[in-house]
């Protein structure tokens, strides 16, 4: 995106973007953030005219991947979510200010950038009121980032109650515990923990065994979801039908030995 | 309670399960006995640093000499009666076997006995899963294993030994393993998950039951969380110092294990 490097205002955190958006802190300028994530490094811009979003785009660094406008600003605010909502992302947000002169210009030099918002795309967020329509862009926009808080409850329990309507991430955290779990119509379909002080990290199928534990939990509520390759859960109970659990004559014969002897063992009376 | 530690495949971890459950529960001030009666395939002892013990479960079994004298002290305080590491001719007769379980039911008034039980379903395994209340099975997160696990479960629900719960360990060795859910379903409640981890190596190898050996790891706290599930109560045990790793070896591993965290940092 084209746009004058403004005056630097500071460095914040995705919790201090949060509270400045909310209060409507941004009046002309932009901010942009750097987040480095599992499936990429990515760096996003959105510029403010008057308090509201008027531009936005994101890009992926590796792969050269570009996002304009709508689609940019909601990938945006669903990558500042994962950074409120993860300790283990590496990020970076600068706010900087521009005169309202430089962002109409702005607008000018960068019109596949320009946010039209989209009533369903932005309200697909999680705490979205029900009449979004009558919100500001920048109102959708801190709603989305806000997700919803659950507490503290045992993640694979609250994972398993979820229901088919849910699709989303189920976000988790404790001390020296962090995972998210990606659900498609309440069935998982990928997930992640990193765990220990020596945070080992597990993916996908092996990432399943390490839910069970009591932690603050937090919701994303999506649409549509998109599963990073390396944490897609591919184990499917249907392998059991593979397995034929058959017991032998010679099996059979031996079991019927043990239990015979067994009527006359000395040990037995502890098994009432 | 007698508890038998079975898998049906060998391999998968058994007798580390077995030592280090019964470490753990001997910390936590249970009177514990651990039992290796895999006569053939003995490694219980190596894991405990015992082996070269001069009398062992073989020489009972043999009649050779009493059953007291094949007990001893292990690390954590834990009773251990070892196999020996001689192939003998011997095998388990669930006649003799009942003699000596009942013989230190009465005579040493043991919390938990655990039998470390041989892997395959032949006469011996049925013999010890005969003598025991409670089976714990013990698998890997791949079809073999599991495979073998569900024949040891129906085996054991034949004999009338329910089955308590699963062990599942080497969790994160290779990709596409098996989920929990997947195991579950197969063979019962996940008691426990063992993640693979290379030290796990290093504590046998030197004969150190692992949760003596890092006391912190995320492998003992699954063992803590086992010895609950079998007792019932809120198991820990007083760390004796820092873990086997000083300052500069925790810098060192945490160096060597930063590559989970490469990708996301630049």
């Amino acid at each position: 995106m084209l746009i004058p490097s403004g005056k630097f205002d500071e460095h914040v955190t995705p919790r201090e973007l949060y509270e400045m958006l909310r209060k409507r802190k941004i009046k002309n300028g932009y901010f942009k953030v750097r987040v480095v994530t599992p499936v990429g490094r990515f760096e996003g811009v959105v510029v403010f005219r008057d308090r509201e979003p008027v531009l936005a785009e994101l890009r992926e660094l590796n792969l050269e991947k570009h996002w304009r406008g709508d689609e940019a600003l909601e990938r945006v605010t669903t990558l500042l979510l994962d950074a409120m909502m993860r300790s283990d992302l590496n990020v970076r947000i600068e706010v900087c200010k521009l005169k309202k002169s430089e962002v109409d210009y702005s607008i000018k030099m960068n019109p596949n950038s320009t946010i039209k918002v989209k009533e369903a795309g932005l309200s697909a967020g999680v705490g979205v009121r029900e009449d979004s329509t009558t919100l500001s862009r920048l109102e959708r926009i801190v709603n989305l980032l806000g997700g919803e808080v659950v507490g503290r409850v045992n993640l694979e329990e609250y994972v398993k109650g979820l229901g088919e309507e849910f699709t989303g991430i189920v976000y988790a955290k404790s001390d020296d515990y962090y995972a998210e779990v990606y659900v498609r119509d309440g069935v998982i379909v990928g997930a992640r923990v990193v765990e220990g002080e020596e945070r080992i990290e597990y993916k996908g199928d092996t990432a399943l065994y390490y839910l069970d534990r009591e932690c603050e939990v937090s919701v994303k509520r999506l649409f549509s979801l998109r599963v990073p390759d390396d944490f897609r859960v591919t184990s499917d109970e249907s392998v059991l039908d593979k397995i034929e659990v058959v017991v032998d004559d010679r099996l059979e014969n031996l079991i019927e030995q043990v239990r015979n002897a067994r009527r006359n063992l000395k040990t037995t009376w502890r098994k009432g | 309670m007698i508890l038998s530690i079975a898998s049906g495949k060998g391999g998968v971890g058994k007798s580390f399960v077995t030592a280090n459950l019964g470490v753990t529960l001997a910390k936590a001030g249970f009177k514990t006995l651990l039992v290796d009666a895999d006569v053939k395939l003995a490694n219980l002892e190596i894991i405990l640093g015992l082996e070269g013990k001069p009398v062992t479960i073989q020489h009972v079994l043999s009649g050779e000499a009493s059953i007291d004298d094949a007990i001893y002290t292990g690390p954590g305080g834990v009773d251990v009666m070892p196999a020996g590491l001689s192939v003998e001719n011997v095998t388990l007769d669930v006649r003799v076997m009942d003699s000596i379980l009942a013989h230190v039911l009465e005579s040493y008034d043991y919390d938990y006995i655990i039998i470390d039980a041989p892997a395959g379903l032949d006469a011996e395994t049925l013999v010890v899963i005969t003598l025991s209340e409670y089976l714990l099975l013990v698998t890997n997160p791949e079809l073999p294993a599991l495979a073998d696990a569900m024949k040891t479960k129906l085996v054991s629900e034949k004999i009338g030994c329910p089955v308590k719960g699963v062990v599942v360990n080497m969790v994160g060795k290779s990709k596409g393993e098996l989920s929990k859910q997947v195991i579950e379903r197969a063979l019962g409640k996940v008691l426990a998950v063992i993640p693979y981890d290379k030290r796990v190596g290093e504590s046998i190898s030197k004969g150190i039951p692992h949760v003596l050996y890092d006391p912190k790891s995320p492998v003992t706290k699954q063992f803590l969380k086992l010895a609950k599930s079998v007792t019932g109560v809120d198991i820990s045990f007083k760390v004796e110092g820092e873990s086997k790793f000083g300052l500069l070896s925790r810098l060192g591993r945490r160096k060597r294990d930063r590559f989970v965290e490469k990708d996301y940092h630049y």
